[in-house]
């Protein structure tokens, strides 16, 4: 539900606000959803994609809940004078998703699973004279 | 060559050039963008050079718009940026909206702005009205 879902968000936060993540040469900042305004590329967001039904025990105990959630980079051609702005989206994307790892430490809860499900579908749009590429992947977090 | 054909190479090349300074109040550096295909196929601005400085030159807004681009907002302007077609020197300034932005210079407390090309309007030779937008 959405309660154990905002812990989860929080966490992800907090262990993606890192200097191995965000920095010099990385990413300039994560964000829940959308960016604010004047925000540098490359950037990352990240959201809560679709929820997953609950799994419940004998009676209405919630034993298992879930959600997908999507990791994305934004990167555009000034962003980089040395890679394509789709390999560095990507290249900054794997760092993300590994420093992320496969568990998350929730006040209240328990990752029982989390791992990458699939990609998100790359796409682009136009910003004046240039393209923003982004790239994402989805990763299931399942809490008990 | 008829008259006109005269006139408007004497406006275009010798006249608007030679007044340039003192018929635009800013002046700009036209930058122009290096661009190469990288090893996946898609492409890296790999450098940024002047192609030409001290341009004389006028801008005024025409409108504007607050718009989502990149999971962020982004507040837009459209503006026409006026300049002559040749440099005092009597070259031609050859504009290339694949490549070419406008950098105009700060003037007293004006900061710098920086336009990009939309569209070349191209008035006879003798001036160009390039549509262009700039990032707030």
């Amino acid at each position: 539900v959405s309660v154990r879902s905002e812990l989860v968000r929080k966490a992800i936060f907090s262990k993606s606000n890192v200097g191995a993540v965000v920095g010099s040469g990385k990413l300039t900042a994560i964000y829940e959803s959308t960016a604010p305004e004047g925000a540098a590329l490359p950037y990352g967001i990240f959201f809560r994609q679709a929820p997953e039904p609950i799994q419940y025990a004998f009676g209405q105990t919630s034993i298992l809940e879930g959600d997908i959630w999507t990791f994305k980079v934004l990167a555009d051609e000034d962003a980089s004078t040395s890679k394509e702005p789709q390999q560095l989206a990507e290249d900054l994307l794997a760092v993300w998703i590994s420093t992320l790892g496969l568990t998350l430490t929730l006040s209240g809860a328990t990752v029982a699973w989390m791992a990458p499900t699939g990609d998100m579908p790359p796409y682009q749009e136009r910003q004046n004279n240039r393209y923003i590429y982004h790239r994402g992947t989805m990763v299931r977090i399942r809490t008990e | 060559m008829s008259e006109l054909t005269t006139v408007f190479n004497l406006l275009g090349q010798t006249v608007v050039p030679a007044i340039g300074a003192a018929a635009f109040p800013d002046t700009m550096t036209i930058t122009a963008e290096t661009t190469s295909q990288g090893t996946g196929g898609g492409m890296v601005k790999s450098a940024t050079s002047n192609a030409h400085t001290n341009v004389p030159c006028a801008y005024k807004p025409n409108t504007g718009r607050r718009v989502p681009i990149g999971d962020k907002l982004v507040s837009v302007g459209d503006y026409t940026v006026v300049l002559p077609t040749h440099t005092a020197a009597g070259t031609r300034i050859n504009l290339d909206p694949k490549t070419h932005s406008f950098v105009v210079n700060a003037r007293g407390n004006e900061p710098a702005k920086t336009f990009r090309i939309e569209y070349i309007g191209d008035h006879a030779g003798v001036k160009y009205e390039v549509l262009c937008t700039k990032e707030n």
